[in-house]
């Protein structure tokens, strides 16, 4: 009867638990149709602008938006945003192809993170390891290890080569649809670049591929803040993960995954709730991160006590729990 | 190898389109309400990494794990694609005078 997932849980009352995790579609509707109506003005005003000197500068913009698909990518990874399924899936698959990933792998190497995290060579999603190193913050922080992980992934995957993690993550059973989806993608890619020659200018390319590479840095940083310098192979999501206070613009593209202590303990808590989780547990929970200048200046802190201290990690301040670093 | 009616919970323990855990002999099991207010047992644990479905949600006809959201289809036990693939079992029930029973073989309790 003994269940495999032992992780501290903060005390909260299920029927609380259940109002928060409650399905809608409106709020996904509303949220990621701004998002998707922004980042298409932004693509044609790129359109607009292209061949001018306005163009690099709206490209940046574009491509920091387009960044964010991570986020919402990952919400529908979960199944959370929308109440219907066919929603999370279709948000799922648009985002999985604008950021190279292929989806029904992704989705068991991601439910492998949530039941390992941080836990050393189990956590495929690890990716700032003790005693932290400055080739891996620059390279985390450009993003473009993870850009290319995620491209060579599906190349490999497109060819029916499967990696250590999704051979260990995905059953046999679904491996067909994982080399499906990858040739798909592969192939829409190709037809993209095809395109482009055809049309003799660089848009479609600039519009739907290169953004992925050019914002990585964007959503490179967001992710070494997540787990960045804090503890490793402990079962308190509290100790191992960081949850920051962010901007409300930032927070909104970021889809509250800023609440990332919540989005772990409680993942069944879509994302437009992870506010009111936040506040209902907030006295269990440690003090959160002022930003992501205060997240990487606890990544900064550590790599530097970790001179002294190669086993040093970031230990959260608690506010009730007479915890304190 | 004898099947025997077992008392689970009261009906009115169980909120509508909620789940109770039922634990009986060595296993657990999943005790629904859906809309309607029709009941369903299924085995309690995830068939992905055994987590209890008692700390779930209940989404319409689905049930939904905690951990990683994999989705079954509470009538039938149906896996409804990843991170599940495996069938939940799920026991035939039946309420009589306020109490809900599961009709569970001699040899799983």
């Amino acid at each position: 009867m003994q269940d495999q997932q032992d992780w501290f849980k903060c005390d909260i009352d299920r029927k609380t638990l259940r109002t928060l995790s409650r399905r809608a579609n409106r709020p996904a509707f509303v949220h990621f149709g701004a998002y998707f109506t922004i980042l298409s003005g932004l693509g044609a005003a790129l359109a607009f602008t292209w061949g001018s000197w306005w163009a690099p500068a709206v490209m940046l913009l574009y491509s920091a938006l387009w960044s964010f698909a991570n986020a919402a990518g990952h919400e529908a990874c979960h199944g959370t945003p929308f109440k219907s399924h066919s929603l999370n899936q279709a948000l799922l698959y648009l985002c999985s192809w604008m950021l190279s990933w292929e989806p029904i792998s992704l989705k068991w190497v991601h439910a492998r993170h949530h039941s390992y995290t941080s836990d050393v060579g189990n956590d495929a999603e690890y990716l700032l390891p003790n005693p932290i190193r400055w080739a891996d913050i620059l390279s985390l922080a450009a993003g473009w290890n993870q850009v290319w992980h995620y491209n060579k992934e599906l190349v490999q995957l497109a060819f029916g080569h499967v990696n250590y993690f999704i051979r260990e993550s995905v059953p046999a059973s679904e491996l067909p649809g994982v080399l499906r989806n990858a040739r798909v993608f592969l192939l829409s890619y190709l037809a993209i670049i095809g395109v482009s020659v055809w049309m003799q200018t660089w848009l479609p390319v600039c519009l739907l591929l290169l953004p992925r590479a050019i914002g990585a840095p964007v959503h490179g940083i967001l992710r070494m803040t997540q787990h960045g310098a804090l503890a490793t192979g402990i079962k308190d999501h509290r100790l191992t993960t960081r949850t920051m206070k962010l901007d409300p613009v930032l927070q909104f593209f970021y889809c509250n995954m800023n609440y990332h202590v919540e989005h772990h303990m409680f993942p069944m808590v879509p994302f437009h709730a992870l506010e009111d989780l936040h506040e209902t547990v907030r006295d269990q929970m440690p003090v959160p991160s002022k930003g992501v200048s205060g997240a990487m200046a606890e990544v900064f802190l550590t790599k530097s006590r970790q001179k002294k201290d190669p086993g040093y990690v970031f230990q959260p301040e608690f506010r009730n729990l007479g915890i304190t670093n | 190898m004898a099947d025997k009616w077992v008392p689970a919970c009261a009906f009115d323990d169980i909120d509508e389109e909620d789940v109770l855990r039922f634990d009986h002999g060595d296993k657990t099991y999943a005790v629904y309400r859906t809309m309607g207010g029709r009941i369903f047992a299924t085995d309690g644990l995830c068939t992905h990494e055994l987590q209890h479905l008692a700390e779930g949600i209940v989404i319409d006809d689905i049930i939904e794990c905690p951990l990683h959201q994999g989705r079954f289809h509470i009538p039938t036990g149906k896996a409804k694609g990843a991170p599940v693939c495996i069938d939940l079992k799920t026991y035939p029930v039946r309420v009589d005078d306020g109490e809900v029973y599961i009709l569970i073989s001699d040899h799983l309790s």
